[in-house]
């Protein structure tokens, strides 16, 4: 580890992702903490939305190392996520050197590292730096379990057998964040490599803090009325998409490109496309009057 | 924590908290109390809730553990909940043990009442009488469940398996081209694997199907067992979840628990808010290959609408739905019953509880009288 991470304690976490504009609870930083400490997992689960993708990125600046990001999606396969070989540029290749090379000169700068496509996963284990990288494995809930099950392996001994090629170890341990929507259930095996937290929409004064901090120009007034209607927002029971933070953060930006003094009927209406999501919510919210 | 050196106290705590876990049916396994010993020597503990979040984040991995994990350490701690008793002993102790126990029981029937998405393992532990399945019968089970699991698994998914038929796959025919030196004599193709089915079971367990409780406990507990990819739901006025409970305590159990918890379920079934608390809790193991099935006789005390939202909903978000209605088997049934006849659009199979009366006649009921889900049937 470096010498950052061996400087660092709770507290600490909270003021240096504040200056990355990341508003972190105690617990937040407590488990950012026990990750760095213990060299695990970190597996963020939560309504969309809360800041679990964005807690990599600033975790990464703030141990002023590379973020190393894996979009997991339905049907990822392994292949997507550690290496390729460059298939076409290897064919080329071997139709040129075809007539002046031997068979085995030609497989042996075929299977070089020229003609390798380093995936995230292989990336984060080459990483050349001083400090290990964040490796952030974003939506893990989108691919398929037999993805996670590859993920097992990957996690537990940070080291990539590529068959032409050999074993390559990681030299530093990457930071791993992964995170989940919870459209799926992660299986008990990935959980079970990590430690968990889940996290939820913040709290009206945290949410103002935040606010403060990504939207400095906003008033405070209209802020806080921004924030309030936010949260009344997320107290209606069957809208489909609830608004996150990141939704907050757009509509105030929006309320600052359009210099709104104050929230009216107005500007809502206006506006509402930072914050809702969906025809259905829309209708949903007229009906009760919210809009 | 009676012990002077803390460093055992923490060491003894944090097993007890692992083993109390573990018997409320939570995963944790050695590696997490090591996790969680290393954890607390590393940081600078310095209050009661800041040892609770740091035992949390490494002991417990998912959400719905975290009510389990707080009850066991606030019990542990002797933090006095809604529960009446007085003694307040640190646990530990040889004699503290059972008196301790006791306690976790009655303070866990209280957090039932009071928490749907909660069950009470502990109570029903202490005068568990199940007999064991006879091996002859378990075979026959799992043959059942087996023959089940292939008849469900029809949807192709997303994964890609060789196949002859199918598209090519260009890394895969490069490799095999290696041998051949480079010329691709072979062409690979690959296509979609078929997916696995879910079966997700609402039941209603309302006054109208008490009689029915405890038999499709049963039928569910002989599925469950094999580890068939299942979700139990029960319903009245409110959802709970049951998979855990039927697993691990058997249906006898599962069925005394449900149907004497009176208070829970009350009278009157709101079918639509449960199976809208159902999406929007659990929605998530919802796939396009799930079969739905719900065993309900349709009397719906909640709105219509909302039902008839809710389903079509439901309809979008599975494979296909089945609905169990004990009338289905009297003769000159008519689906009349408001819930019936909102639901009936969506319901791509509706069948008597007979299908379900013994678990021989699952083959029949799930391999003749479903069509293969595919996506022209959707439609």
């Amino acid at each position: 580890m470096s010498v950052t991470v061996k400087e660092i304690t709770p507290q600490s976490i909270i003021k240096e992702l504040e200056k990355e504009l990341y508003v972190a609870d105690e617990s937040l930083a407590t488990a950012v903490y026990l990750a760095l400490k213990l060299e695990k997992p970190l597996l963020i689960e939560g309504e969309p939305g809360c800041g679990k993708t964005e807690l990599a990125k600033v975790l990464a600046q703030m141990l002023n190392t590379d973020l190393i990001r894996l979009q997991c999606y339905e049907g990822i396969t392994a292949a997507q996520a550690l290496y390729e070989w460059d298939y076409p540029r290897q064919l080329l290749h071997i139709r040129v050197m075809e007539q002046s090379k031997s068979y085995d000169e030609i497989e042996s700068e075929i299977f070089s590292e020229k003609f390798l496509l380093k995936r995230p996963l292989l990336q984060a284990i080459l990483h050349e730096g001083p400090r290990p990288p964040v490796l952030l494995i974003d939506e893990i809930d989108r691919s398929d379990e037999e993805f996670e099950g590859f993920l097992l392996e990957f996690l537990a001994e940070f080291q990539v057998t590529i068959p032409e090629v050999g074993t390559i170890k990681a030299k530093k341990k990457p930071i791993v964040i992964i995170t989940s929507n919870r459209t799926r259930e992660v299986g008990d095996g990935l959980r079970r490599r990590c430690l968990y937290i889940y996290v939820t929409y913040p709290s009206p004064e945290k949410e103002k803090r935040i606010l403060s901090l990504r939207v400095p120009e906003l008033p405070e007034k209209l802020s806080s009325e921004v924030v309030d209607f936010i949260q009344r927002l997320r107290q209606v029971d069957d809208l489909s998409k609830k608004p996150g933070i990141s939704e907050t953060i757009d509509w105030a930006n929006a309320l600052k490109a359009l210099n709104a003094k104050e929230i009216t009927p107005g500007v809502i209406r206006s506006t509402m496309s930072c914050f809702i999501k969906s025809e259905d919510d829309v209708l949903r919210l007229r009906e009760l009057g919210i809009l | 924590m009676a012990s002077s050196n803390p460093s055992t106290s923490v060491m003894e705590f944090v097993v007890e908290i692992a083993q109390r876990l573990r018997a409320h049916g939570v995963k944790c396994g050695a590696s997490e109390s090591v996790d969680a010993l290393t954890a607390v020597r590393s940081i600078e503990i310095r209050s009661i809730p800041h040892l609770r979040e740091v035992l949390r984040l490494t002991m417990v991995k998912r959400l719905e553990d975290y009510p389990i994990f707080d009850m066991v350490f606030e019990e542990l701690l002797g933090i006095k909940r809604r529960s009446q008793e007085k003694e307040m002993e640190m646990p530990g102790g040889e004699g503290g043990q059972r008196s301790s126990r006791e306690r976790l029981s009655k303070s866990t029937e209280d957090k039932t009442r009071s928490n749907m998405t909660f069950y009470s393992p502990m109570e029903v532990l202490t005068r568990r009488e199940i007999p064991s399945p006879t091996r002859e019968s378990l075979r026959e089970v799992k043959r059942v469940v087996k023959r089940m699991k292939r008849r469900l698994a029809l949807l192709p998914g997303r994964r890609m398996a060789r196949s002859l038929s199918g598209d090519v796959d260009f890394p895969l025919t490069f490799r095999k081209s290696l041998e051949t030196f480079g010329e691709p004599m072979y062409i690979l193709r690959t296509r979609r694997k078929i997916t696995r089915c879910r079966l997700v079971a609402l039941f209603d367990v309302s006054g109208s199907m008490d009689t029915y409780t405890k038999m499709l406990m049963q039928s569910m507990y002989a599925l469950a067992r094999q580890g068939a990819a299942l979700e139990v739901f029960v319903f009245s006025t409110r959802l709970m979840r049951v998979t855990d409970l039927l697993r691990y305590f058997g249906p006898e159990a599962a069925a005394r628990k449900i149907s004497t918890d009176v208070d829970i379920w009350g009278s009157g079934t709101r079918i639509g808010s449960c199976l809208k608390s159902f999406l929007d809790k659990y929605g998530g193991i919802l796939t396009r290959g799930t079969v739905v099935m719900i065993v309900s006789d349709g009397w719906d005390t909640g709105e219509p609408e909302l039902l008839d939202k809710v389903m079509r909903e439901l309809k979008n978000r599975s494979g296909r739905i089945v609905w169990i209605n004990p009338h289905v088997d009297k003769p000159g049934f008519r689906p009349r019953t408001i819930g019936m006849e909102t639901a009936m659009p969506y319901i791509d199979l509706l069948a008597g509880i007979s299908a379900l009366q013994n678990i021989r006649s699952y083959r029949k009921y799930f391999g003749i009288a479903l069509e293969p889900i595919s996506r022209k049937s959707r439609r």
